[in-house]
């Protein structure tokens, strides 16, 4: 089974994309589920989005603008991994998002 | 009135009295005493306003505080800080996830720095207190100095320790 493929984009990929890849890697490993996660700059991301064509793409910073972008890949808030409000009802979220994905 | 902390990798700064009442004026406002104490370059001002449109930094907390944590990026830093202010009346900010809404942020946190492996710790264990409820005690009283006090055992502390 190949691993899922995740992207976490934030405005430099610097530091909030960073916290919320190291909540979210926590919360896939406690659930057992083999996921590559990348980080990306925001701007980053559509290009990602064509050319690399990830399982899913979360963000945590500005509007999701999925013009030009392949139907198949979703795109998510991360947001309540920054706030930490609604954290497990994200993940599964997410969860479900990759689990429609046949791997 | 300003205090600075000086006690960790990270100086704490209690900036009480903004002049500014929207987020752009507050972060130039910030942004020039920051250049004066030689924390950031003279590139720093734009620098952040300009990220501040592009990646808003608002942060709508649910049951809680809205709390913003502008940032640069790392290239314009001197000294690292945190530079902390609670408005007398809240302040709009570009909600993170919605830059067209505008929330009234309660808190200020701007981050000042420049070593991107401290940044995550640091952003990480922050973050973890906008969940705690005498984190938004001290907020909602204004009481500085037990802010101060509380995010340097919760945040600056931790952080150091890994």
């Amino acid at each position: 089974m190949a691993k899922y493929l995740v992207y976490v984009a934030c405005g430099s990929a610097a530091a909030s994309a960073n916290v919320v890849k190291g909540r979210i890697a926590k919360m896939f490993r406690d659930a057992k589920i083999d996921v590559d996660l990348r980080i990306a700059r925001i701007s980053e991301i559509p290009q990602i989005a064509r050319e690399v064509k990830p399982d899913l793409v979360i963000i945590t910073t500005g509007k999701i603008m999925k013009k030009g972008w392949p139907e198949d890949v979703p795109v998510v808030s991360g947001l309540p991994f920054m706030t930490m409000v609604g954290m497990q009802k994200a993940f599964e979220e997410i969860v479900n998002i990759l689990k429609k994905k046949k791997k | 009135m300003v205090f600075v902390l000086s006690n960790s990798r990270i100086d704490i700064i209690v900036y009480k009295d903004l002049h500014s009442s929207d987020w752009e004026g507050v972060l130039r406002e910030l942004s020039r005493f920051l250049h004066q104490r030689g924390y950031v370059k003279d590139t720093y001002e734009e620098a952040i306003i300009k990220r501040e449109r592009e990646v808003p930094t608002g942060l709508a907390v649910p049951g809680r505080i809205n709390v913003a944590i502008p940032h640069a990026d790392i290239e314009h830093v001197n000294k690292e800080a945190l530079v902390i202010n609670i408005p007398d009346k809240p302040i709009k900010f570009m909600r993170m996830d919605d830059p067209d809404s505008l929330i009234d942020v309660k808190l200020i946190l701007l981050l000042v720095i420049k070593n991107p492996d401290g940044y995550v710790k640091f952003l990480s264990k922050l973050t973890e207190l906008f969940q705690d409820d005498k984190f938004v005690e001290l907020v909602n009283k204004k009481d500085y100095d037990g802010l101060v006090e509380y995010i340097r055992e919760k945040a600056l502390v931790a952080m150091e320790q890994g």
